[in-house]
């Protein structure tokens, strides 16, 4: 009983320092993690070698092996490349550019993650905006939703679907099969209603647009050799996470696979590869998994979880309902990487007090589960669109246009991101009742 | 030989509050008719006192849009009249905006050693040079470049 005061204490007092911001999160994390350890509510070897209670290394494998992929590739310039090549096929009309954009930040964040993909289409939208003299502000907002509507649609397009992939033990096709739809119809609603706020208020005048024409974007790729490189092995990893499951490895290992090649491949310096590897956010995952192995292990998990089955009385369509939509109004208001690590047990919980003889896959692929596993990566992944500070995406684009003399307040990012979180999950919501519930 | 026997006592000066136009308009003119060149840079100071300094490529950094510096790449990409048409932008800022804050200072009897060694690893071209907490005068690595070149010549004892 003790331990679960003291565990739980830990817990809401790490929540609330990182909800505060005024310390670093990842430093709030690590504290915790090592409040956990200290005081003995979880031992060293439970923390780094259970599965239930530990660190989950597929996740930060999985996470290392794609930042290493993307730290190589970002320096060939085929970013760039593909932003500009957008703009002269768009012929530098601004509305058309914007949904060309938006659709290229979107795809690439469903394979990449979506923190990169803004750091690499903002400076350049910023570029071809200033080439069209019309103002970068609404380009870069739609960017950001894009990016997050986009990295919902695969298993290794946003963080949350990485953990919740993991836990669940979902594959790379699972996500396809059942997210990357609704991700499209969430996108073409996406483009149609930008038509109806943007479609008329771009103007550029042709000698503007004859700039862009002018642009050669072939000078943008620094390094052709390594690029090719790169696409290849990006190719390969791709095609390696579709056939993971059929071939029986853990996604992690792939992402792992490609980043050692391309080091082999490119020769470039570990050294400086490995140094610009986000070790904040890696850290930030650790000590969280150590903080809620553990309040699971103290079993405040477990009384949440029966809290939730009290108010759903163990009604699977409500379940999903309220999953989805508190997910994307909690995602919108904190982090979803903190609100991913505690729901995750917490839904594994839940499962098992409804189904108490069921366990491993029988348990966590329940039919009748499934769509909360989905309703969750909907509206942890779409409810950062809410808000400037509900995915990292938005917090990146601000700073970028920021220091560019253009900065975005939070009211103005939430005058778009908010009405188009609330129809993305509409159309969710909508999804997940006629493919699960309806027949 | 010490700083005070290589820096220029006559330097330039302005205030935190000036623009960023007043700035270009004291470097445009630095050094005129003595003969003598450098990359020019203003000492600033806020009632006498040392808090910043502006240096020509402070002036570039505040007028090159931003995004530019973030990503590498784009300079390929950029049309001509892109950095004339930037002076709109950076009009209204200040040289507290853009002056660097943390100055590399030297006292007057410092070696020249020491100067050269802060010219390198500091990537600047001119440092206050101070006797006390004020400034007296400033160090050129112009100058201090061609007192080296003079010893560097055949038959220099």
């Amino acid at each position: 009983m003790n331990d679960l005061y003291v565990g739980t204490a830990i817990f809401l007092l790490s929540y609330a320092v990182i909800v505060t911001e005024r310390v670093h999160k990842t430093v709030v994390a690590l504290v915790g993690a090592s409040l956990m350890l200290v005081l003995k509510i979880l031992t060293q070897n439970e923390a780094f070698h259970s599965e239930t209670y530990g660190i989950d290394y597929n996740v930060i494998f999985l996470l290392i092996g794609m930042m290493i992929i993307i730290n190589v590739m970002k320096e060939t310039g085929i970013f760039q490349w593909m932003a500009i090549k957008s703009a002269k096929v768009a012929k530098g009309e601004p509305f058309r550019l914007m949904v060309i954009l938006s659709v290229v930040t979107a795809v690439t964040s469903a394979l990449l993650d979506n923190v990169t993909t803004v750091l690499l289409v903002a400076p350049v939208t910023l570029l071809i905006c200033e080439a069209l003299e019309v103002d970068a502000i609404p380009f870069l907002i739609t960017e950001a939703i894009a990016s997050n509507i986009g990295g919902t649609a695969t298993l290794i397009g946003d963080p949350p679907n990485i953990m919740i992939a993991s836990k669940a033990d979902l594959s790379f096709l699972d996500f396809i099969y059942h997210l990357t739809p609704v991700v499209i119809v969430i996108l073409i609603a996406y483009l149609v209603t930008l038509k109806f706020i943007f479609g008329r208020s771009l103007h550029v005048s042709d000698s503007h647009k004859e700039r862009i024409m002018a642009m050669d974007e072939s000078t943008a790729i620094t390094d052709r050799p390594l690029m090719v490189k790169s696409l290849w092995v990006m190719g390969l990893t791709v095609l390696g996470f579709v056939f993971h499951h059929q071939l029986h490895f853990q996604p992690a290992t792939i992402a792992l696979a490609g980043a050692a090649l391309l080091l082999l491949l490119s020769r470039a310096e570990p050294h400086k590869i490995l140094e610009a590897v986000e070790w904040p956010t890696l850290f930030f995952f650790i000590g969280l998994f150590i903080i809620i192995g553990g309040v699971v292990k103290v079993g405040l998990i477990k009384i949440m979880s029966e809290w939730v089955l009290s108010v759903t009385q163990g009604n699977m369509f409500a379940t999903s309902m309220i999953v989805l939509w508190f997910s994307a109004f909690a995602s919108a208001i904190v982090d979803n990487i903190p609100y991913v690590a505690t729901m995750n047990p917490l839904v594994i919980e839940m499962a098992k007090g409804i189904w108490p003889n069921l366990q491993g896959t029988d348990l966590l692929h329940n039919p009748d589960l499934m769509p909360v596993w989905w309703s969750l990566a909907l509206g942890a992944c779409l409810g950062g669109n809410g808000s400037l500070i509900g995915a990292s995406a938005n917090v990146v684009v601000a700073g970028i246009a920021e220091k560019g003399g253009r900065p975005i307040t939070f009211m103005r990012f939430m005058k778009y991101g908010m009405p188009l979180m609330i129809e993305s999950v509409l159309i969710s919501t909508v999804y997940i009742w006629l493919r699960y519930y309806a027949f | 030989m010490r700083a005070r026997d290589v820096m220029i006592t006559e330097f330039d000066k302005i205030s935190p509050d000036a623009s960023l136009f007043d700035a270009a308009a004291i470097m445009r003119e630095s050094r005129k008719g003595t003969g003598e060149g450098g990359i020019p840079a203003v000492v600033v100071l806020d009632g006498g006192r040392l808090v910043g300094i502006v240096s020509l490529t402070d002036m570039l950094k505040a007028i090159l849009p931003p995004y530019l510096l973030q990503d590498t790449h784009l300079a390929h990409v950029t049309w001509d009249g892109l950095l004339e048409s930037q002076c709109k932008r950076v009009q209204d800022k200040k040289v507290r905006d853009i002056m660097t804050r943390d100055v590399v200072t030297v006292k007057e009897d410092a070696v020249l050693a020491e100067a050269a060694e802060h010219f390198l690893s500091r990537h600047i071209h001119s440092i206050p040079v101070l006797r006390g907490d004020s400034v007296v005068g400033v160090l050129y690595l112009y100058d201090l470049a061609k007192r080296v070149f003079a010893y560097c010549q055949v038959g220099a004892s």
